[in-house]
């Protein structure tokens, strides 16, 4: 069990993806982060209230049953250690909730177009006046400055517009994404380090702050030796598949298999000839166009077909074992199934057990990390819409029953979509 | 926030490079520990700045160690072990993503309460964990690898370093956490881990809910991106838009016949058709300039992108507007990714190898200079 953060209150408003990693990645060390959502506006890994069969949700067995909104897959998975509250922030009895709860937290983190906090009251200079010790983060597409600050984005929008897919494709070929968003997770890991670092300082100083994080910032940051590059005098080709200068060969070859693939990757001439003599290719040691890295560089393409020839007829886990075993990097390619079970990540215990009350059983996702002092607490299952309003509105900010359910009755909270 | 730290960096990959440049833009005072002559492996690692490449030419040494101090160590040899614990004793966090097996021992005798900090491939335990790595590797036994590139082509890395700056970001948010238990306690023994397969497992948001929840693994698929005169660009109309950006983005596109063709009615609709839609616009698009598509089709709201390629990004008025890039000898480098009460921190430029010897071997661990020359002269430093 971690107490790390035990005294720890969130008020989190973010949604989608970047955002609630942060949050659930900071709740798995006691941390309580309190979700907030409107009846009317939920979360959009929520889904629809009412799916069609179009719909691009995922369901647990594909059934959306009677409260889709509580089972939605993307909700699930992030939402983890987290309670859920509802609250109409347009309203002004419900803007009077959360400055109660902004007066009892440390944290306020949101993820909004960055105007929108403004139009709600809710912006820094706001929240301050009302707990002036409170780190404030703002997570945003472009940032909380400058005439595009209201641009909106997604994980896929920023691999373009953060420059990672302009060095993300097969050799001298086009652009491509991620298909992961792959921005998304990496703005949410990074936003841990940022809010905790500010927490430390206010528990040295006493001091809050504002954090102005722009997600396209930081996935520039990512590619930061190419923007270098392309004010140097030597401009090498950005997109290189999977090929590497100082690794040659290194690619992604055939398996038997359907759809299966092992990664091989060679650092030096010595395990180039280890992998002739795996191959049974002896006479390619002392040929002289594949003697240095340099020289298998410039011939990978005929290498890699030499190796696509042994390795296609060869099962990718039978070949990974005799490849590390003779100390050679590869590995095979993974589907989605595979890493789940992969017994690996199982062993450094990254995927926690989930039985969802509603959702059923399923293995989580959960931290990235090993501490040698503390560990992790387990997951605590995802919360349906609204299910902590009355533990957070009553218990802890001591609403009587007259107000709390006034509040309800005219849907300034309330746990059913609107 | 963090300048209370001193922190000692033996990385020599991308990775504990980043973790420790991210630890700099928060105040914490990095020593970066490198092999006499030598020196991190990234300085002999392009891009360059010129042809004909030489140590101190590394672009991406360069980036990686801006706000640093590096001095030259051989921690292999006897002396050097001796002066490697005297560093230990004045510092707070040390960072290894080479898997030194000294280490561990070395700080539990000079400074019981360092944070160690160990980055690897696959994890110190498990299965996998004498198994040898990389990016490429990694991103292949996360799952990363089988999600991306074309269907009818082999799985694809993401591109650049970007795999092992996850992993950097990774230890870097895995450390200030630990901070938070040393700072409260006394029990010392502060190991935090990452590795490559954890991180990157993180970094996949739909391939374990798709698996699990809807039966299917993620499969790579075509590419959604359009050409336009000069790049590609997505128009972001199948989600996170408003109701009226579809009639107009109908009017940008002189084509009101479309406004209620069935097919595009509402943002789930757009997804479904999205490869009728994209015929439609193809040509549209290809005549017109990617930035210009991507302003237009944001200002009504839309989620749309455009590829930036570098040349792009050290043009774009909202980061040169927030004032991203630091200008150091006459280049533009990408700048500390927060702003933090309306300040962004900067960093120096990076270290020369050995550039802070005098500073630290003298006037912070106070050898003497005579000393120090000796050590030089034998190599050990």
């Amino acid at each position: 069990m971690s107490n790390l953060f035990d005294s720890l209150r969130i008020l989190d408003l973010t949604q989608v993806a970047a955002g609630p990693y942060t949050t659930m990645l900071i709740g798995y060390f006691g941390a309580e982060v309190i979700k907030i959502e409107s009846s009317s506006r939920m979360d959009i890994n929520r889904g629809p209230v009412k799916p069609s069969p179009a719909t691009h949700t995922v369901y647990p067995n594909n059934t959306p049953g009677k409260t889709p909104w509580n089972i939605a897959a993307h909700h699930i998975q992030r939402n983890v250690n987290k309670l859920c509250i509802t609250l109409d922030l347009s309203n002004k009895e419900g803007k009077e909730q959360i400055y109660e709860l902004i007066k009892i937290s440390d944290v306020f983190i949101e993820n909004f177009r960055a105007s929108v906090v403004d139009r709600l009251g809710l912006d820094y200079e706001s929240v301050k006046k009302i707990n002036p010790s409170i780190v404030y983060a703002k997570i945003s597409s472009q940032g909380n400055t400058g005439k595009e600050k209201n641009y909106g984005s997604l994980g896929s929008t920023l691999e373009q517009t953060g420059g990672l897919a302009s060095v993300t494709g097969y050799l001298n070929e086009k652009p491509l994404l991620t298909n992961e968003t792959f921005p998304d997770p990496m703005v949410g890991l990074f936003s841990v380090g940022i809010i905790l670092s500010a927490l430390r300082r206010r528990q040295m100083y006493g001091k809050g702050c504002f954090i102005d994080m722009s997600q396209r910032e930081l996935t520039v940051n990512l590619i930061g030796e190419h923007i270098l590059e392309s004010q140097s005098d030597v401009k090498t080709p950005k997109l290189l598949g999977n090929s590497h200068k100082i690794y040659a060969p290194q690619g992604v070859y055939k398996c038997k298999g359907d759809d299966d693939w092992i990664t091989i990757s060679i650092g030096n001439d010595n395990e180039w000839s280890i992998l002739c003599n795996i191959m049974n290719k002896t006479n390619l040691i002392d040929k002289n166009e594949y003697k240095s890295t340099f020289d298998r560089y410039k011939h990978q393409k005929e290498i890699d077909e030499i190796i696509t020839d042994w390795t296609s007829s060869r099962s990718k886990y039978k070949l990974m074992t005799l490849l590390q075993q003779a100390n050679i990097s590869a590995g095979v390619v993974a589907k989605g199934r595979e890493v789940i079970d992969d017994p690996q990540l199982n062993s450094l215990q990254f995927w926690d057990n989930v039985n969802h009350p509603d959702a059923g059983k399923y293995k989580q996702v959960t931290t990235p990390w090993v501490f040698s002092n503390f560990t992790r607490n387990n997951t605590s299952p995802a919360h349906n819409l609204g299910e902590d309003n009355q533990k957070i509105f009553q218990n802890i900010l001591g609403l009587d029953n007259n107000k709390y359910n006034y509040l309800l009755s005219n849907n300034v909270i309330g746990g059913n979509p609107l | 926030m963090l300048d209370d730290l001193r922190v000692i960096d033996l990385s020599n990959h991308v990775s504990g490079s980043y973790t420790s440049k991210l630890l700099a833009s928060l105040g914490a005072h990095v020593i970066k520990v490198e092999k006499p002559s030598i020196g991190d492996r990234s300085r002999n690692i392009g891009p360059f700045l010129f042809k004909s490449m030489y140590k101190e030419s590394s672009l991406l040494f360069r980036y990686l160690n801006t706000g640093k101090n590096s001095i030259t160590l051989d921690i292999h040899t006897i002396s050097g072990q001796k002066i490697f614990q005297d560093l230990i004793s004045i510092a707070d966090i040390v960072i290894d993503d080479t898997n030194n097996e000294l280490l561990e021992s070395h700080v539990k005798v000079s400074n019981p309460s360092m944070i160690l900090c160990s980055i690897s491939d696959f994890g110190k335990s498990g299965p996998y964990s004498e198994f040898k790595g990389g990016d490429l590797i990694n991103q292949g036994l996360s799952g990363l690898l089988q999600t991306m590139g074309l269907p009818s082509k082999e799985p694809l890395k993401v591109g650049g370093n970007a795999g092992e700056y996850a992993v950097g970001i990774s230890m870097f948010s895995g450390i200030v956490i630990s901070l938070f238990s040393r700072d409260s306690s006394s029990l010392g023994n502060n190991l935090v881990e990452t590795s490559g397969i954890q991180t990157l497992a993180l970094a996949q948001i739909h391939n374990s809910i798709n698996s699990q929840f809807r039966g299917q693994d993620n499969i790579r698929r075509e590419s959604s991106l359009l050409k336009a005169k000069n790049g590609w660009v997505s128009m972001g109309l199948a989600i996170g838009s408003r109701d009226d950006t579809w009639q107009n983005f109908c009017q940008i596109l002189e084509m009101p016949e479309l406004i209620n063709d069935e097919r595009f009615l509402s943002m789930e609709l757009r997804r479904k058709n999205e490869s009728e839609l994209n015929q439609i616009l193809k040509e549209w698009v290809l005549n017109q300039d990617k930035e210009e598509i991507y302003h237009k089709l944001q200002n009504i709201s839309t989620i749309a992108g455009y590829v930036a390629e570098p040349e792009d990004l050290l043009q774009s008025n909202q980061l040169l507007e927030r004032e991203y890039f630091n200008n150091q000898e006459g280049m533009l480098y990408p700048g500390i990714p927060f702003v933090i009460d309306d300040l962004r921190p900067t960093l120096d430029k990076a270290p020369l190898l050995g550039e802070n010897n005098i500073d630290i071997y003298c006037n912070l661990l106070g050898y003497k200079l005579s000393d120090v020359l000796l050590l030089h002269q034998s190599g050990v430093v």
